[in-house]
């Protein structure tokens, strides 16, 4: 290969990169011997290039690091919290088979999750009757006769009551010291009259009260809820002494209608 | 960095270990600010971060990583429309901003100052080559990636740039052959 300025010079360039072939190095050298402008040219280059080795390199302060590490920490702190979100995309980009899956599920569940719906609206209803019930249980044991008229009034909200509600109910109105109560106990009684034990009880209750407005609106619900049964025990009061004479004759009519139904 | 890139981010640490102090000279040669710099290494960093996805299993760290330097500077340059170099070479002092720096390279030589000059008002790209295949120690090859130009290219423009830099620097200084120990 002949050699020019050009060739040369990119030889002399590569050397700066590394050292070259000996040989290489020795076709170098002589041309540069017999090409002296050049080999100067070059020299000076090489000193320059050299020097330049020398120059010294700049330092940077120690803010740059601790920036560094403040923007470093900030960055695995964000790597190793992936957020719910994130972690949701990366998952589902990853399975999108489990995508389709999952939306084919969701709609079997679905048809499955409307009557479970209605399951769960009726077990909230059950809850909320409970908690009135207990709260009327509750409410009846208090001394204030306003607190256990509004007993009385919740069993009217029950849309089924058991026989804890009723025994309760037929307990106040032979018991309660305020009449008032009572009337109301009985007034709660009535949606119940069906029940054989509650009638066998308003029965009971007849000759047990002594209030003679208790005793008139007995008669009333006897007549309503036609209890012939009760007609004995209404003789019975009208035997007794005492028993208020002015609602005798409501007595008599009462059990006039009775044995008439 | 192949690390970084699968998620163990604090694998970056290592890399600026290695790497910070060559890019804030880059950065200090192409801008003689040190705050500047420091901000610019930290781009790098935090673009590195930003890209890491883009980080090719076969490629070089180093080339990716100045690669990402010379865009960051770019950036920088663009952004500051005051900022531009005076290719004035006897306000070189001045144009160095007032750091510990400064005074490292006051301390120089005068050779070694006036040298530093030179570097200083060649035209930008030239700097730059110089800064690649001199002080970085880049290989042709390499610098020619960066560039997108041919090994040749590169080459010649170095020796052209070398050239200008001489020219630069007899200026300052007269004998070059005197100041630098050439026969």
């Amino acid at each position: 290969m002949k050699l020019t300025d050009d060739i040369v010079t990119q030889w002399w360039l590569e050397s700066l990169e590394g050292p070259l072939a000996e040989a290489q190095q020795q076709q170098l050298e002589e041309y540069l011997k017999a090409n002296p402008v050049l080999a100067e040219e070059l020299e000076q280059q090489s000193a320059l290039w050299n020097s330049m080795g020398d120059i010294k390199s700049p330092e940077p302060s120690s803010e740059m690091d601790l920036r560094f590490e403040a923007m470093l920490g900030q960055a695995v702190a964000a790597s190793r919290k992936p957020t719910f979100m994130d972690q949701l995309k990366t998952w589902f980009s990853a399975n999108w088979q489990v995508s389709i899956g999952s939306l084919a599920m969701g709609l079997v569940i679905g048809i499955f999750f409307i009557p479970k719906q209605q399951n769960d609206v009726a077990d909230l209803t059950a809850e909320v009757q409970d908690m009135k019930q207990l709260l009327m249980l509750t409410m009846i044991e208090k001394p204030q006769a306003h607190d256990r008229i509004k007993a009385v009034n919740l069993t009217k909200e029950l849309l089924k009551a058991d026989s804890k509600v009723t025994d309760a109910l037929i307990s106040t109105l032979n018991q309660d010291e305020s009449i008032n109560v009572r009337l109301a106990a009985l007034e709660a009684l009535i949606p119940y009259g069906k029940q054989s034990e509650v009638r066998q009880a308003l029965i009971q209750s007849i000759k047990l009260q002594d209030s003679p407005l208790v005793q008139v609106a007995l008669a009333d619900a006897m007549i309503m809820l036609q209890v012939k049964s009760s007609v004995e025990s209404f003789k019975d009061m009208l035997q007794s002494e005492d028993v208020d004479e002015s609602i005798k004759p409501k007595l008599q009519s009462t059990i006039e209608t009775l044995r008439s139904i | 960095m192949l690390k970084v890139k699968a998620g163990d981010v604090e694998k970056l640490g290592l890399l600026y270990k290695r790497y910070s102090r060559r890019l804030f000279g880059f950065f200090y040669r192409m801008t003689s600010s040190a705050s500047v710099s420091e901000d610019l290494v930290q781009n790098v960093f935090m673009r590195m971060l930003k890209y890491k996805h883009s980080y090719s299993d076969s490629g070089n760290f180093e080339a990716w990583a100045f690669h990402m330097s010379r865009n960051v500077h770019k950036d920088f340059l663009r952004k500051n429309s005051r900022y531009s170099w005076q290719e004035d070479m006897s306000t070189w002092e001045e144009q160095l901003k007032d750091d510990h720096n400064k005074e490292v390279y006051l301390q120089q030589t005068d050779e070694l100052n006036n040298l530093s000059r030179a570097i200083q008002a060649l035209p930008e790209d030239k700097r730059e080559l110089i800064e690649l295949t001199r002080f970085q120690k880049l290989k042709y090859e390499q610098v020619a990636q960066l560039l997108g130009i041919s090994e040749s290219a590169v080459k010649v423009r170095v020796h052209r740039t070398m050239k200008e830099l001489k020219d630069n620097y007899l200026k300052l200084d007269g004998n070059i052959s005197n100041k630098t120990g050439l026969s």
